[in-house]
């Protein structure tokens, strides 16, 4: 152990206690972002359909890009639009 | 479960995995309360102030676990949470001065350097005047010689933690002894009457 490092054991002998809330305060910092990740991860595609709806588009586009239809729809669903007579 | 993994001492790169995996904050915990003196107190030594040090701690463990999955292992996990803590205290020590030079070279025009100071001429300081000499030369050169004596980093570490070139870190080294020396022999060593 070299003086820098008998130096920074002597520091860190004189040292005031950390206050415990910051632990506390990082981790539940974290929960919370991982939280709000979850919410935006779970939503953001149907977000991402709704302005899609809103702006005249077709929402399948976003949450079905293969075009399979939903497992209700066992025969890729009826096309949409007018229907010709 | 918990019993066994309180007896198991785990590595600080299996700490990791497992709190990456499983976001568990008995991991987090562990690695807290390993690295969280060290930090507060080179924080404390950087910043000077108490409640910025306690301030700076927070973002600083904010900062490693939200950047945990980008800890690639190529560097000892110690090297790394410092490197965050040198850079975080070296930024916030920036935004507060006006002009923003923290380094000796950045303060001084100085010119190029002929001699290298001895790794001796600061390895045998006496720790109490050695904490005096690195109280007095600027915060940028402090930061350099701790991470290089104190935390035993290699040139290639200080720079990519840094974010400069190998040389100008020699550089910066080569200025930072030398103005070490000079506060030394200013301070403490007694002047021919």
């Amino acid at each position: 152990m070299n003086n820098f490092q008998r130096l920074e054991e002597e520091e860190i002998d004189r040292l005031p206690d950390l206050p415990m809330g910051i632990a506390q305060n990082v981790n539940s910092t974290l929960g919370g972002m991982r939280t709000f990740g979850s919410i935006i991860e779970l939503y953001l595609a149907k977000i991402f359909d709704v302005v899609t709806m809103m702006a005249g588009g077709d929402n399948n586009t976003f949450s079905d890009p293969g075009g399979h239809g939903s497992p209700t729809e066992p025969d890729g669903g009826s096309p949409r639009g007018p229907m010709k007579s | 479960m918990e019993k066994i993994l309180q007896k198991m001492k785990l590595s600080d790169e299996e700490l990791i995995r497992h709190y990456l995996e499983t976001q568990n904050s008995r991991y987090f915990d562990q690695l807290y309360a390993k690295y969280s003196t060290k930090v507060f107190s080179k924080c404390i030594s950087l910043l000077k102030e108490e409640a910025a040090a306690q301030d700076a701690t927070q973002d600083i463990f904010l900062k490693i676990f939200l950047n945990l999955s980008k800890f690639g292992g190529k560097s000892k996990f110690s090297t790394w949470i410092y490197s965050i803590t040198y850079n975080y205290c070296i930024d916030l020590i920036r935004k507060k001065k006006k002009d923003g030079s923290i380094f000796s070279d950045e303060i001084e025009n100085a010119p190029d350097l002929a001699e290298e100071v001895p790794d001796s001429a600061l390895l045998e300081m006496e720790v109490k005047k050695l904490k005096v000499v690195l109280d007095t030369i600027p915060v940028g050169d402090k930061a350099v010689l701790l991470m290089k004596y104190q935390d035993d980093m290699s040139i290639k570490e200080i720079s990519d933690s840094l974010d400069k070139s190998e040389s100008a870190i020699k550089m910066k080294l080569k200025r930072a002894k030398h103005k070490a020396q000079k506060v030394y022999e200013d301070k403490f060593k007694q002047r021919p009457i």
